[in-house]
Parts: C-alpha cells; sequence; structure tokens
C-alpha cells in the first residue's frame, strides 16, 4: 500500500469515526435520550428539564429535533411510552390495557400517535382522552383500551400495521413536585397491559 | 624529475631455488612444533596448506614459509616485471612493485588455503553492535507504530467528541426542524390564529397533543413591543411563550373554577418599563411586561377539549385571544 493509499484510508477512518461516532452519537442523545438526560419510570420516559430556561444541551436540542413545544417542566410534564410494562414494543396489531387507580391531577392527558408522532388514523376522531373525556371508575381509577375492535367504555382505536407511542401529559405543579420522587413515580404512572396480539 | 629506477629482467630460477631453501628451513620448523596425528597450525611464522594428491595418497601438508624483509624486498626487485604480466613493464616504481606483490601475493594465499583451515574470523565492533542497533531499531519501529495508532485513534476519538458537542450546541442555534420554523409559514407576524382542530396528517409538529385546541402568535418585537390579552377560563387552559429553540420562558396555567385575564406586552430588555401597557395602571407595568430573550417566539394559548358540547365556546375564547404590535 502505497503512502498516499495509506494517507486515505487514514482520512476515511477518520471521516467515518467523526461522523458515525460524533454526529451518530449527537442524534442518539437527542433523539432517544439517555439515562443522563432523562427519567424512566417502567415503560415511561420523559425529559424532566424540557422547556425550561436552564435545561441542558441534549435537551434542548432534543426539543429542536423533534419541533416539541413544551410546556415548562416545572408546571407540565408530558411521559411517553414505546413498550408496554413488559417491555414489549407497543404494535397496532395487539391490544392494550392502560390503567390507572386514580389520578389527583388538574389535568392530563393521553394520546395515541404512531412512531413518527402523527396521530393514528381513527374512524371515530378520538385520538386521546383527558380528564374530562375520560369515563371514570367509582374510585377514581380509570382504564383505556387500545384495541382495533371496539371496546366499552374508554376505548382508543389502532388503525394500520405499526408502532405505536403514547404520550401521557399532566399539567398540574402539585402533581409535577410529587412525581419527582422515585418511589411515587410508579404509582402514580399509569400502566400498560397487553390484553392480547393478533 | 628523477627517473625510475631500471630492474634486470626477472630470473625465475634463481627465485625457486632461493624460495626452495627457506621452505626447507621453515618446513624443518613446522614438523618440529606439529603434532604427531594429523595436520596442524602451525607457528606464528608458517601456514599450513593441505593439497589433494592425485595418486591416491594421503593429503600432504606443506609449510610456505613467510617472507623476511629483507628476502621480500629482492623477490620483489626481481618477480615484480614476471609478475604483473608484462614485459613492457621493465622500468616501474619501487613502491608500486611491492604493492603489486603484495597484492598478487594475498591473493595467492588466499587461494590456497582452505575455509576450514583459515583463522576464525576475529569479531569486529560493528558486527557485534550491529544486531543490537538493528534490534533496538526494530523496537522503537514497532514501539512507533503503536504510539502512532494510539495516538490515530485518540485523535479520531477526539474529532468525534468535538464533533458530537458541536453538533449538540449547534442543533438549537441552527436547526431548521424546530416548531417555531416548522410553523413560520402558517402564521402571520403579530397576529393571533387559531389552528384547526388536530387530525391525522394535519399537525406540522409531532406529538401535539390532539385533545388540546391551539391560538398561537408568532411575534416579531424587532420593530416595536408587541401586546397580548387572553382569557383562561379554567384549569388545562394556559397561555405560554416560546423562544424559537422551544424553551417556555413564559406561562400563566388557568386556575381551577376561576377565570384569569391577561394582558402584558412582549419587550426587548432595554425597552422594560419604558412602555406602558394598553388598559393597565402604570404602578403594574412591570408586572405585565415580558421580556423576550430573542426578537421573534411564539405566543401558544392551549385549551383542553373537554367534548362536542364545549367545542364553541372554546373555539370563541380561542378566537378573542389577541396579540398586535403596538405603534410607538
Amino acid at each position: 500500500m502505497t503512502a498516499f493509499a495509506k494517507l486515505l484510508f487514514r482520512l476515511a477512518v477518520f471521516a467515518a469515526i467523526t461522523a458515525i461516532g460524533g454526529v451518530g452519537s449527537a442524534w442518539i442523545m437527542a433523539h432517544t435520550g439517555s439515562r443522563l438526560t432523562t427519567v424512566a419510570s417502567g415503560p415511561w420516559t420523559v425529559w424532566p428539564q424540557s422547556g425550561r430556561g436552564d435545561a441542558d444541551p441534549y435537551t434542548r436540542a432534543h426539543t429542536v429535533r423533534l419541533g416539541l413545544l413544551p410546556l415548562t417542566s416545572g408546571v407540565a410534564l408530558t411521559f411517553h411510552a414505546l413498550t408496554d410494562t413488559d417491555g414489549a414494543r407497543l404494535q397496532s396489531t395487539c391490544e392494550y390495557a392502560i390503567e390507572s387507580d386514580g389520578l389527583d391531577a388538574a389535568w392530563w392527558s393521553l394520546a395515541l400517535f404512531d412512531d413518527a408522532g402523527n396521530l393514528v388514523r381513527s374512524p371515530s376522531e378520538r385520538y386521546a382522552f383527558n380528564a374530562s373525556t375520560a369515563v371514570r371508575e367509582s374510585d377514581g381509577g380509570f382504564t383505556i383500551a387500545l384495541s382495533r375492535d371496539a371496546r366499552p367504555g374508554n376505548w382508543l382505536p389502532t388503525t394500520g400495521a405499526g408502532k405505536l407511542t403514547l404520550a401521557w401529559t399532566v399539567q398540574d405543579a402539585k402533581w409535577v413536585a410529587q412525581v419527582a420522587d422515585e418511589t411515587a413515580r410508579a404509582r402514580m404512572l399509569p400502566s400498560i397491559r397487553k390484553v392480547a396480539c393478533r | 624529475m628523477k627517473s625510475p629506477k631500471t630492474l634486470k629482467p626477472l630470473d625465475l630460477a634463481d627465485l625457486r631455488t632461493s624460495a626452495a631453501n627457506r621452505a626447507d628451513a621453515g618446513l624443518d620448523r613446522a614438523q618440529a612444533t606439529r603434532p604427531a596425528n594429523g595436520p596442524g597450525i602451525g607457528p606464528a611464522n608458517t601456514q599450513e596448506i593441505r593439497r589433494g594428491d592425485n595418486d591416491g595418497e594421503a593429503d600432504q601438508s606443506v609449510v610456505r614459509p613467510r617472507l623476511s624483509v629483507s628476502a621480500f624486498k629482492a623477490a620483489v626487485v626481481k618477480l615484480a616485471p614476471a609478475l604483473l604480466g608484462s614485459a613492457r613493464k621493465t622500468a616501474v616504481n619501487v613502491k608500486d612493485q611491492i604493492s603489486a606483490l603484495d597484492l598478487r601475493q594475498r591473493v595467492n594465499d588466499l587461494k590456497r588455503v582452505p575455509i576450514s583451515a583459515a583463522p576464525a574470523p576475529v569479531p569486529v565492533p560493528v558486527a557485534v553492535t550491529k544486531p543490537i542497533v538493528v534490534e533496538r531499531a526494530r523496537l522503537r519501529d514497532v514501539s512507533g507504530r503503536s504510539w502512532s495508532r494510539w495516538t490515530f485513534l485518540l485523535g479520531c476519538l477526539s474529532a468525534a467528541g468535538v464533533a458530537h458537542i458541536v453538533t449538540i450546541f449547534a442543533l438549537p442555534v441552527f436547526g431548521s426542524t424546530s416548531a417555531f420554523e416548522r410553523l413560520k409559514p402558517q402564521l402571520q407576524v403579530n397576529t393571533m390564529a387559531v389552528l384547526p382542530p388536530a387530525a391525522p396528517g394535519g399537525s406540522h409538529i409531532p406529538f401535539l397533543s390532539p385533545d388540546m385546541r391551539y391560538a398561537m402568535c408568532r411575534y416579531d418585537i424587532s420593530s416595536g413591543p408587541v401586546a397580548v390579552s387572553a382569557i383562561l377560563p379554567e384549569a388545562g387552559w394556559s397561555l405560554a411563550i416560546h423562544a424559537p429553540d422551544g424553551e417556555n420562558f413564559y406561562l400563566v396555567p388557568g386556575q381551577d373554577q376561576r377565570r384569569t385575564d391577561i394582558v402584558f406586552t412582549i419587550t426587548r430588555t432595554s425597552e422594560r418599563s419604558l412602555i406602558a401597557t394598553p388598559g393597565v395602571r402604570r404602578s403594574d407595568v412591570d408586572a405585565t411586561q415580558v421580556t423576550s430573550p430573542r426578537p421573534e417566539g411564539l405566543v401558544v394559548l392551549r385549551a383542553p377539549v373537554r367534548g362536542t358540547a364545549y367545542r364553541a365556546e372554546t373555539e370563541a375564547i380561542l378566537k378573542a385571544a389577541t396579540c398586535r404590535a403596538i405603534m410607538r
């Protein structure tokens, strides 16, 4: 191998490591996040500094990269779930039950998106449930069903085939302060139970 | 110029007689010191030469004496023309004759001495130190290559780290995928606009909550402050101001079962407290002025979707919100 070929080879390796290692890792850190920038509890993940003026650079990059308009995390938090409680990826071909024992918050919302953050097409034009629209049980708890076929109660239709993402938003400063505690967080967030898959 | 010394023509018969006499004397001394069985190395002034015997007899050792200095010089004078092989060279320099004879004799000695009997080569210092030098050079080379590889990898990782940091810090500044950039074509400057209800494929912002209705204003305070007014009828409503990178630097959440009227002015830092917000007392100016870190941004009024029965009321409140530039 000539010296020129060696130089070219080294430049190629240098460019590959720089691009893949530098830009690629930055993309992953900005898109998916890591333990340094996100907080996970079961299937739910949140960027705790989202929307804040003193947010870390990764959270700022995440907000710009995805084109989000988050409220400051001191008042509202949005958790995202890509998997069910057992860790399996959410799929539109499966049926799920989102269950909560009760939520003492001023306002909350559970919305269904596809993998890219777009709304899932629904003949009934129902894409989310919130504190005003969800049917609650006598103890304040609620169950939301995700399935292709209609279900009684709170039903979010999942048409098509593909991966799903759930967004759980709570706008209540008191609730946000309570959820910062790790032990309380698991109890305050709803569970995602897989019922069946086709 | 001195003419070269003239020599007689070579007399080979005399030379052979003289050499044979000297050889006999040397042979006696060599035999006296040689071991009984087989050939051996002779004294310092003799060299033993083994020759093959064509008659099938055992090898015979012949000791060729070395010439003394005087006999050597005499032989040089006689032998020079013949050894040089040119009859025309009858007149040569004595010094040249000695050198030529010495060279020819050395060559002949080397030809006749067998390899087994040749003296062991004296280790030359260079030959001894050369492998060490080579070994050191090889080690240095291996070590150098190793260092070169580690340096190259370290350089690659450092460059990747720099690229990582630059990308992370450059995204909020130069990123064209921010919500502000995505909504910019839809929104007029300093005008509040009510966005249509969320629908699949209708939103330019991913993960925008579908159970919220939105009224947005893209403000630009580079030419003057902007006045904003809105109503938050209950909990779940909110009015937020976002910087172009999505930072929510101002937020007014709705209160449970209590209506909140909001009137404020978005200004630059240098204009703070100099402009009175319309409809607000002078003493409340500081509380109703919001300083924007950037000349542009978004005012977002969020209204929760409470069902079809509340749709008209919600839309009316959203449309009542205003966002306009203050003329100076």
